[in-house]
């Protein structure tokens, strides 16, 4: 059972955006991702909507590498979802500086 | 019983100021306390300390320097300095991150509160174990802490890296190396295959008639078909793989003699690199959150054992397969747990999430294959989404595995990033 006196609160739009469901899908991103680009990863720093048709022409394109496969675990709401997400974090909580 | 009483206490703090039985900083949300300072315990420190600064966040941590796995296997072979695999705390620190350089020796689930070896006591309203893998030495005959100094493991990066390399150095030039690879499920499904690859490009340059025979107690391997074929393509018979149905499971060694038994032989390699049975950390068998099999079976969208409540269990250490353990899936479990975390702290309930895990794996240095994998938490388990996993192509070009090596590159400098600043 899950614990007693919690807030029923099943949907995304009731928590606070950094605790949403499509937050902690896009946590996943800056395993990778990182704060700057790499030589063979980019960096996720775009609007939602470019991030989203990135991800989204991902999914088309047919490629090969990792994230080719990955991207078919999400759906088009979810993919929507995860841009915001990562938009909103233009300073992703763990990414910010943390000094010199 | 008592774990509801608890759990009460716990979800009332949303709703009251927080009621402790310990003195306390008047705006603290609650104390979350994190055993194990590797990839999954230190990326939750820190993103649970930047999702909500109100949490009282304390890392507990024998070592003062973290010792990277990934990547070591390029050490082995002599591309890369294990000073690149070292990372320390200060970041965390610096991110308001109380770090103990203390070593947790019990649990008390029911006071809540760790005890560390000089005594001290950590108490906490949310624990969370991240102790990574144990080395069962006891569970191949003749094999010790002892007998590693003579077979070393190098399954924890250091010194173990260190010693494993120079004995490949001081091989003869038609030497035999032996790699044991114990039942799964073991910390990092493909390295022991990556580092076949790697040693045999190494051998490649400096000793080509030297070989490689993997001695396996598992019948099937992650990435077999790219790893047997690169094997072929790259080194020619170099390395021979022996599955368990094909005697292949080590039974026995003799460190002082070199000596490495299976059921029906006897092998006396100049290198044995053991990779011995694993089992999560101790303090998770101590805090009683393993079963039988010695993982901790955990609930999938909290990470919150189903042993013990307010004690979560994240990263090799915890039962999340079909997720792999390896670095990216503990750095991924940690953060979403830390997101459930803070939800209930803050009295939310958490949700369940989609994970991902990506390894890359050297056939030689600057040319890597990937597997990746991506994993619904709904109904109470771990499954994989079938359309999102895979290894890469069979037959690809050399852009592409130069293109995933690369991406290995990268990936490693981000998540280590991400980790420990």
């Amino acid at each position: 059972m899950l614990v007693l006196g919690l807030t029923p609160c099943g949907h995304a739009q009731g928590a606070p955006s950094a605790l949403s469901q499509s937050a902690s899908q896009a946590a996943v991103c800056s395993g990778c991702h990182g704060k700057a680009s790499g030589a063979a990863v980019p960096a996720l720093m775009s609007d939602a909507r470019v991030l989203e048709q990135q991800m989204l022409a991902l999914r088309q394109e047919g490629g090969a590498s990792a994230m080719h496969r990955l991207i078919n675990a999400y759906d088009e709401a979810q993919i929507r979802g995860i841009a915001e997400a990562l938009a909103s974090q233009k300073n992703p909580p763990a990414a910010q500086s943390t000094g010199p | 019983m008592t774990s509801i009483r608890r759990r009460q206490v716990i979800a009332g703090l949303a709703m009251a100021p927080f009621i402790s039985r310990y003195p306390l900083a008047s705006k603290i949300l609650g104390r979350l306390v994190i055993i194990g300072g590797g990839f999954a315990g230190a990326t939750l420190a820190r993103f649970a300390k930047a999702l909500e600064p109100r949490l009282g966040v304390t890392l507990i941590e024998a070592r003062a320097r973290y010792t990277a796995c990934p990547m070591s296997n390029l050490v082995l072979a002599g591309e890369r300095e294990l000073n690149q695999q070292t990372f320390d705390y200060k970041a965390l620190a610096e991110a308001g991150v109380q770090v103990i350089q203390g070593y947790a020796v019990d649990v008390d689930g029911a006071q809540q509160r760790v005890m560390l070896q000089g005594g001290e006591r950590v108490e906490y309203d949310r624990l969370v174990l991240a102790p990574g893998v144990q080395l069962n030495f006891d569970q191949l005959s003749g094999y010790s802490k002892q007998g590693a100094q003579a077979m070393p493991h190098a399954w924890q990066a250091g010194a173990q890296t260190t010693l494993l390399r120079r004995q490949l150095q001081a091989m003869p030039d038609d030497g035999l190396a032996i790699i044991s690879v114990p039942p799964a499920p073991y910390r990092c499904p493909p390295g022991p295959y990556e580092r076949a690859s790697l040693m045999a490009s190494y051998f490649k340059q400096a000793k080509p008639k030297a070989r490689i025979l993997i001695l396996d107690s598992n019948d099937r391997f992650s990435k077999q078909a790219l790893f047997q074929q690169g094997w072929r393509d790259l080194y020619g018979d170099t390395i021979r793989w022996q599955s368990a149905s094909n005697d292949g499971r080590v039974i026995r060694v003799e460190p002082a003699s070199m000596r490495v038994h299976t059921d029906f032989d006897t092998y006396q390699p100049h290198v044995a690199n053991i990779i011995p049975p694993q089992q999560a950390g101790d303090i998770a068998h101590r805090a009683g959150v393993t079963d039988s099999s010695g993982w901790c079976p955990v609930e999938s969208v909290s990470f919150e054992s189903n042993r013990q409540p307010n004690i979560h269990v994240i990263g090799d250490a915890a039962i999340a397969a079909p997720m792999p353990k390896s670095a990216f899936a503990a750095n991924a479990q940690a953060k979403v747990c830390a997101i459930a975390l803070v939800r209930l702290f803050r009295g939310i309930r958490p949700e369940p999430t989609v994970l991902a895990n990506t390894c890359y794996s050297y056939l030689k240095p600057g040319h890597a294959i990937s597997i990746a994998g991506a994993y619904r938490t709904d109904n109470g388990e771990f499954s994989a989404i079938a359309a999102a996993s895979g290894a890469s192509p069979i037959d690809a070009t050399q852009a592409l595995r130069q293109q995933e090596a690369a991406h290995a590159a990268d990936w490693f400098s981000a998540i280590t990033q991400e980790t420990f600043g």
